[in-house]
């Protein structure tokens, strides 16, 4: 038997482990290496990731090259010679004994690796389980006889886990879950930017310099936690309605340039409370008097204190300060930035 | 071999993309399946560990009879557990594994040896900080089945399997929306805690403490996501005369976010207060602040403080005027948007 390499179980354990640190996928990265070398005796060991506009490799971890032959693995003709091999592609491990090519005609292999002293090697390409490319892990021997086919195999079981430890959307996507009937969601990036979550799709009230962001990205200043608010919608060929909107800051777990997660989902239970109720409460939560709600509706202040009777006993609260608390913890109101009649 | 290794590893694709897509409420049945690529199983069964460690709940049922699932449920099946060292260790176990004559097992002798089920294996699950979290349980009709290849697959692929069971993992994440963390815990339904991978406990945050105590009444109001300030240090009985020293120094932000998926679970985080960001505010002030939230006339803070009424409206204007707005309801809700207050206990300050 075992051609299962000894201690497999305990090396799942291990990258799963590492997988699931906190911090930026480089701080993974060295610690990752170090448990791979428990299966593949390597010399030399690099970790790099994919950047798509480019079409070149960045480092993430290496250990054991010289500068050439660092400098040549994050040019694009490397990556060219990558494409060529078919490593662009979700694949199981391939050592240099099963290249499609001779090693002689890999300008890599030919004038970089074999020089340095390296004998075999293996490739495993990291791909995220909806099939975005995420980048190449190598490992390079200077004994032909490693990595094992057991263990080039092994490596192959590894491989989903090795691609979360360095996939920078992973624990969003784990994040993502506490919102149980998540609709849509976007990531915002510190500089402004949206990025899309894997597996979500995105929403129209959450373009680039929507006002939901700019009301998402405000309340990042308040505490600590997640927020949660209404933004009033109406759906292609639905009728006017709310939809939630929860504001998660980004982990720890994640790369510190994404700022947070901004979610949509149905907006449950209303209470009962009207369109223009729930943009009333948008301006207690921000404390206003109820003399400047009304010159802010242009209505009447009788019929703001009206309105706000409705509101106190649709949240059984005993006062306006306390309805606006009871609001603002469960998400029950509309921001001024986002009410119709600001709009 | 290779071939069982090879599909081992598309189960472990397979398995990743389970654990990455939108949770369907039928995962773990999935997993299952996937396994059968590995052993062509007659029975198979996943459950979780209770909060009380007391016995395991059954998640997903494939081909074991309802006398032998319920068993599984059982402080006796938790008992065999046990002496088999599977909630202590990763390692899987075939029946023929086990250190003692396996007819002292009376999962096999009573449930499936009459069943038919002659071979199979467990493993325990564990989290990735390696708290037990469920078994496994495998059974085929044939003794040398499953052969030892496929057990430790099995057993290489459990620490995945565990990841997507594992209720915790989308908390530990929660927990990480938090900055500057000093140490954080899972607070569950029961009133007990549990440790967050990645991130230490703390002294304020223990089982039955006064803090977890006001964490969960906090929630309990309002759900979602609550912030509060505490005291880092217990107030002396002698030191509450300096009601205007200001605290900024000796308080910590404690922040609860309630889980939705868990109704009955909250994430406790202590976390190192950003210093020159709050105005300054005593101690006292900011128990008054938690009670006006709380609705409370001034008659009854004024009763619960040990305060004339004039005290406490004296108190109320200062506050206004410390938090810098321009009445009371704004000054409110601006302490309650921050979580500048300290939450009050019964009738009193926290000590």
């Amino acid at each position: 038997m075992a051609d299962l390499p000894p201690g497999a179980a305990e090396l799942v354990s291990e990258v799963e482990r590492i997988t699931a640190l906190p911090g930026d996928a480089t701080d993974r990265v060295p610690e990752l290496l170090t448990v791979l070398h428990r299966l593949v005796p390597y010399a030399g060991s690099v970790m790099q990731v994919l950047n798509p506009e480019r079409r070149e490799f960045e480092m993430l971890g290496e250990f054991g090259y010289g500068e050439p032959t660092l400098a040549y693995l994050r040019s694009s003709e490397y990556y060219h010679e990558m494409e060529l091999l078919g490593m662009d592609r979700d694949r199981p491990p391939m050592c240099l004994r099963d290249a499609p090519v001779p090693p002689a005609e890999l300008a890599s292999w030919a004038e970089h690796l074999e020089p340095a002293g390296f004998r075999e090697g293996v490739g495993i390409t990291l791909f995220t389980p909806d099939g975005r490319h995420l980048g190449l892990l190598s490992l390079h021997t200077d004994d032909p006889a490693y990595p094992s086919d057991a263990a080039r195999d092994f490596l192959g079981m590894l491989t989903p886990l090795i691609a979360d430890a360095v996939d920078p959307m992973r624990s969003l996507v784990t994040l993502s879950r506490i919102v149980a009937d998540a609709q849509a969601g976007v990531v915002l990036t510190r500089a402004g930017n949206v990025l899309s979550i894997p597996g979500l799709p995105g929403h129209p009230l959450l373009a680039i310099g929507s006002a939901v962001l700019e009301v998402a990205a405000a309340s990042l200043t308040e505490g600590s936690g997640y927020h949660s608010f209404l933004c009033p919608h109406r759906p292609a060929g639905g009728t006017e309605g709310h939809v939630r909107i929860t504001v998660l800051p980004c982990p720890t777990s994640t790369p510190i340039h994404l700022l947070a997660m901004v979610l949509t989902s149905p907006a449950g239970d209303l209470r009962g409370l009207t369109r223009r109720e729930l943009e009333i409460l948008g301006l207690l939560v921000d404390g206003w008097s109820n003399q400047r709600i009304a010159s802010r509706l242009v209505i009447a202040q009788r019929t703001v204190a009206a309105h706000v009777e409705h509101i106190l006993s649709k949240l059984n609260a005993p006062s306006r300060t306390l309805a606006a608390v009871r609001a603002l913890r469960r998400g029950l109101y509309v921001p001024r930035l986002l009410a119709r009649s600001d709009r | 071999m290779r071939n069982l290794l090879r599909s081992a590893s598309g189960v472990a694709r397979d398995i990743a993309r389970i654990a990455a897509a939108p949770p369907a409420g039928e995962q773990v049945e999935e997993v299952l399946s996937l396994l059968y690529r590995v052993i062509p199983y007659d029975a198979a069964w996943l459950g979780l560990i209770d909060d009380t460690h007391q016995r395991y709940t059954g998640l997903v049922n494939v081909g074991y009879d309802d006398r032998t699932r319920h068993y599984f449920d059982t402080r006796e099946l938790r008992e065999q557990v046990d002496r088999c060292a599977l909630n202590t260790s990763p390692a899987p176990q075939c029946i023929r594994d086990t250190s003692f004559p396996f007819d002292e097992l009376p999962v096999w002798s009573e449930y499936y040896r009459p069943a038919g089920l002659f071979g199979g294996m467990a493993v325990g699950l564990f989290t990735r900080d390696r708290r037990h979290l469920g078994m496994l349980l495998i059974s085929t009709d044939d003794w040398g089945n499953p052969t030892d290849e496929a057990r430790d697959l099995i057993g290489a692929l459990a620490p995945r399997i565990a990841a997507v069971v594992d209720p915790t993992r989308t908390v530990t994440e929660l927990a990480r929306i938090v900055r500057d963390a000093l140490g954080g815990v899972v607070l569950t339904g029961g009133g007990r805690t549990l440790p967050l991978c990645g991130l230490p406990g703390h002294e304020l945050l223990s089982e039955g403490s006064a803090l977890l105590g006001a964490a969960a009444r906090q929630h309990a109001q309002g759900g979602g996501c609550v912030s509060f300030l505490w005291p880092a240090s217990r107030i002396d009985d002698d030191e509450r005369d300096s009601l205007d020293d200001d605290e900024r120094d000796s308080l910590v932000q404690v922040v609860v976010l309630g889980c939705p998926p868990y109704p009955s679970r909250l994430v406790a985080v202590v976390v190192r207060p950003p210093p020159a960001a709050r105005p300054r505010l005593t101690r006292y002030e900011l128990t008054v602040l938690s009670m006006l939230l709380d609705g409370w006339p001034e008659q009854r803070i004024a009763g619960a403080m040990g305060l004339s009424v004039y005290a406490v409206v004296e108190t109320t204007e200062r506050i206004v005027y410390r938090l810098g707005t321009r009445d009371r309801h704004a000054a409110l809700l601006r302490a309650a948007r921050q979580g500048w207050f300290i939450p009050h206990g019964f009738g009193g300050t926290p000590a």
